[in-house]
């Protein structure tokens, strides 16, 4: 089992979408934070997420069959939580301008990680509903979306 | 005349009366006026335990707040300030211990309007040593040879100075703006642009280290970690940045101490909690922002602003008080006046009154001087100049701070009689 994760790990690291997933995440984040400040941030960062870590999921993950069933999902949660994960230290300074500090930046980050373990599961499930790569990626896509917008809705109503 | 107007109330509260005993009296000759500073002389007496907490005065919606410390036995006195507009016939004076309420006092006032003419007198010493505790006045009746403290004598001669010169009406130079703070992303994005360079080589190691897929999950991992000790550390070592346009006013037979008003604003480095505090005994700092709207001050008496938020926050402020700086010394000989530069910095953009021969360069360098005859034109008679600087230090209790802005120093000349 381990094993296998580590190498589906591999196969993901080999691929150029995971490095311009961090990179995008990253640089987004940062240039929302430059040119809105640190209050709408969170919020914005699970739409980022809603868009980006179906399309990273889908263009990383293998599609060869595996004998041990979760070991991809596993593989993509790890994955897809490094990607949010690159994120943090910019999330970190937007609590920080906000007047919060670490503990906030780290409960902050909880709904991000998440939604990443959930986009994993979703990509591979829209998979078994459609062998086509590219309906797949937009059917996890919407459904992460709709996710999103009840997370978000939820937080306004609290 | 004191005496007569101590109002003394005993302890509220009968364990607390044991301990401490506080006693309070208010307003020069027992008179408050609106608008104009009230004083309030407070005797704290610890009688078997020490005494720590706040002092809390209150005149109307005005409020102040001083930390003291009193050890037992020992007796401390302590002079507070208030101002308001909205004035009522009683100041409470309360001591709070570790939160709560332990000796209060009401002290009873005599109203005087705004327009009234006020005649106060001040019959025996301690005479204050503050302008302040004139400032109810329009005249004052001193008792026998008045004061003898070059401390008092300066208070009653600041006053003096400031109604002859119109008081609130009185000349003043146009004041520059308050420099503007540096927006709050700014100070963020060093640590932002070097991380999001870091990330960008790690997808060149993605790309170039196929394989080898510990290598770049591992680099990924300690990038992520450096980030955000980056982040976390950013701007807490950092100084406050206290962005200031002061006055600082001389006045002719006005004592040895300046008046300073400083209007600025505090940009904090990180998230928190912070204490500025202000290097002037005799004065206040009025927060626009701060946690609440009260006047508050050390232990040592100094006023301090306390604020919290995060990194950028701004704070805008204002600072009332005296200082012992001094940019000018000016000797009268007959009709004619001397003024010279007594400060170790050279002066910018002097304006003069007429009847003086400006500079050419309108700069007046330490030690240069500038005679002239003024002419009975102006009722208040003012000679300005402008350094970089301000009049007053500040300090925060976890931060070094820094200064930028300029104080226009002003001397107000005694009016020549037609």
């Amino acid at each position: 089992m381990n094993t296998l994760v580590r190498r589906e790990l591999q196969l993901i690291a080999r691929e150029r979408a995971f490095g311009i997933a961090l990179l995008a995440h990253v640089s987004i984040m940062t240039g929302l934070l430059l040119a809105w400040g640190p209050d709408p941030l969170r919020s914005m960062q699970l739409v980022v997420l809603g868009l980006l870590l179906p399309w990273t999921a889908a263009r990383v993950l293998a599609t060869r069959p595996l004998p041990v069933p979760g070991v991809r999902a596993l593989a993509a949660m790890l994955a897809l939580a490094l990607v949010v994960s690159a994120a943090f230290p910019v999330m970190l300074l937007a609590d920080r301008m906000a007047g919060a500090g670490l503990a906030h930046a780290l409960r902050g980050e909880l709904p991000a990680q998440i939604l990443s373990a959930g986009v994993a599961v979703l990509v591979l499930l829209w998979r078994r509903l459609h062998s086509d790569r590219v309906i797949g990626w937009i059917g996890a896509t919407v459904t992460a979306l709709l996710l999103v917008a009840l997370r978000i809705a939820g937080g306004l109503q609290r | 005349m004191f005496a007569r107007l101590l109002a003394i109330a005993l302890v509220l509260l009968p364990a607390a009366a044991d301990a401490a005993v506080l006693t309070a009296n208010a307003g020069l000759d027992g008179v408050g006026r609106p608008g104009r500073w009230l004083p309030v002389r407070v005797a704290i007496e610890a009688r078997s335990e020490d005494i720590s907490g706040d002092l809390i005065a209150e005149w109307g919606p005005a409020r102040v707040r001083r930390a003291v410390i009193v050890p037992a036995p020992s007796r401390r006195e302590f002079e507070l300030y208030l101002r308001t507009g909205d004035v009522r016939d009683v100041v409470t004076v309360r001591l709070e211990q570790h939160g709560h309420e332990t000796s209060r006092v009401a002290v009873p006032l005599r109203i005087v309007g705004a327009d009234d003419h006020a005649v106060l007198s001040v019959r025996h010493g301690p005479w204050p040593a503050s302008w302040r505790s004139y400032d109810a006045a329009d005249e004052l009746v001193l008792d026998g040879d008045g004061p003898s403290s070059p401390e008092a004598k300066d208070a009653i001669a600041l006053w003096r100075a400031l109604r002859r010169a119109g008081d609130i009406d009185r000349s003043l130079p146009s004041s520059d703006a308050v420099p503007a703070p540096s927006a709050p992303a700014r100070l963020v994005s060093p640590v932002l642009l070097f991380y999001t360079l870091a990330v960008a080589a790690l997808m060149l190691l993605f790309a170039r280290a196929r394989g080898r897929a510990s290598v770049s999950y591992s680099a990924t991992i300690i990038v992520v970690a450096a980030g955000s000790t980056a982040a976390w550390a950013s701007g807490r070592s950092s100084a406050v940045v206290v962005r200031h346009q002061s006055i600082a006013e001389q006045f002719d037979d006005g004592g040895s101490r300046t008046l300073i008003t400083i209007r600025a604003t505090a940009q904090y480095p990180t998230q928190g909690r912070f204490l500025l505090r202000a290097s002037t005994e005799d004065g206040a700092i009025d927060g626009a922002n701060a946690i609440d709207d009260e006047g508050r001050f050390d232990s040592e008496g100094f006023p301090t602003l306390v604020s919290e938020g995060g990194i950028g926050a701004t704070s805008s402020f204002t600072v009332e008080g005296t200082s012992t700086f001094r940019a000018f010394e000016v000797t009268h000989d007959g009709s004619r006046t001397r003024i010279a530069n007594v400060s170790a910095v050279t002066l910018e953009r002097c304006e003069f009154p007429p009847g003086f021969q400006a500079p050419p360069d309108t700069r007046l360098r330490p030690g240069q001087a500038v005679e002239g005859e003024p002419r009975a034109a102006d009722v208040d008679p003012i000679v300005t100049c402008r350094l970089a600087g301000s009049p007053i230090e500040f300090s925060e209790a976890h931060h070094a701070v820094t200064t930028e802005g300029a104080t226009a120093v002003v001397y107000h000349l005694r009016p020549v009689q037609q």
